[in-house]
């Protein structure tokens, strides 16, 4: 669930309901692009975490624990980047402006519902570098547990999608969205030294699996 | 009889799990506290950067190591040192 706190989705999703004010749309047609572009994302997370779990448990048990341990050191150093980026916020984090072009044009200049959905693919391609790891480690954990829960990874897809799903509820009841990109802006270091942190755990989770500590 | 130690063994792993799990979250807690504190101060922010990351390295580095040793099978005596280590 920590991993949800990452500025990239809230960013696009407030970006999403500040264009579908501007259009003058009305309430029902809001709720459908929201819910466009949120099911997308929703259903993106979880066939790749499906995808990826699948591949982990097709591979041959010994290659599997080594893919794992390795794994492992890429969370750890993704972790320690990210934690970084709480003290020294780094400008690696812009995305490229064809991408910021990109979201511009289905978050403000088109704003229906196939817009709101093609959002949601863009969107999952735009938080790569932010859910990619972590979505990585989790279904490298799910394919470390025997026998595997793939609903574990529906779970996951879910929780990603809570603070947006929450964000939107809270503006439909009068939340301004200004004070909601505020918060953002203003917790960008927590959110990534909690993303960091979390990557980190998962990482010790799998390879006090993979020594035999922990039983999942 | 070996159902009862089957039992036992299993008792014995669920703790190990819960110790091991709780020792991971209060070495994280106790970095998200220390990185807190030092953060403001920017002549301490290195100090405390510094301290966050060999933390996580020394603490990544057994947990890898027994990992490693545990998936390949090396020399059951160095496992069990490292293990008391960590």
């Amino acid at each position: 669930m920590l991993f949800s706190f990452n500025p990239t989705t809230i960013a696009i999703c407030v970006a999403l309901l500040m264009g579908s004010t501007g259009k003058g749309h009305t309430r029902a047609e809001r709720h459908v692009i929201a819910l466009s572009y949120l099911i997308t994302l929703f259903i993106i997370i979880a066939i790749a975490g499906f995808l990826l779990v699948s591949l982990l448990v097709a591979l041959p048990a010994t290659v599997q624990l080594n893919v794992s341990l390795l794994l492992s050191i890429v969370g750890i150093v993704w972790g320690i980047v990210s934690i970084k980026d709480y003290y020294w916020y780094g400008s690696h984090r812009d995305i490229s402006s064809r991408l910021a072009r990109t979201l511009h044009t289905y978050t403000v200049k088109k704003n229906d519902p196939t817009s709101a959905t093609i959002l949601g693919f863009i969107t999952a391609y735009a938080t790569v570098p932010s859910i990619g790891i972590p979505l990585l480690l989790v279904s490298a954990l799910v394919a470390l547990s025997h026998p595997y829960k793939i609903t574990f990874m529906a779970c996951f897809a879910g929780m990603i999608l809570l603070p947006l799903i929450i964000i939107f509820i809270a503006y439909l009841r009068g939340l301004t969205l200004s004070s909601v990109i505020k918060w953002k802006e203003d917790s960008k270091g927590t959110f990534r030294l909690v993303l960091g942190l979390s990557g980190i755990f998962l990482s010790w989770l799998i390879l006090l699996s993979l020594n035999g500590t922990i039983a999942l | 009889m070996g159902t009862v130690q089957i039992a036992q063994a299993n008792e014995a792993v669920i703790l190990l799990s819960v110790r091991a799990v709780m020792g991971s979250v209060i070495v994280l807690l106790l970095l998200i506290v220390v990185t807190n504190a030092l953060r403001k101060n920017p002549h301490t922010k290195r100090i405390a950067f510094f301290f966050v990351v060999l933390l996580i390295l020394i603490t990544s580095t057994l947990l890898w190591t027994t990992a490693y040793m545990h998936i390949h099978n090396v020399n059951d005596d160095t496992y069990v040192t490292t293990g008391a280590a960590l």
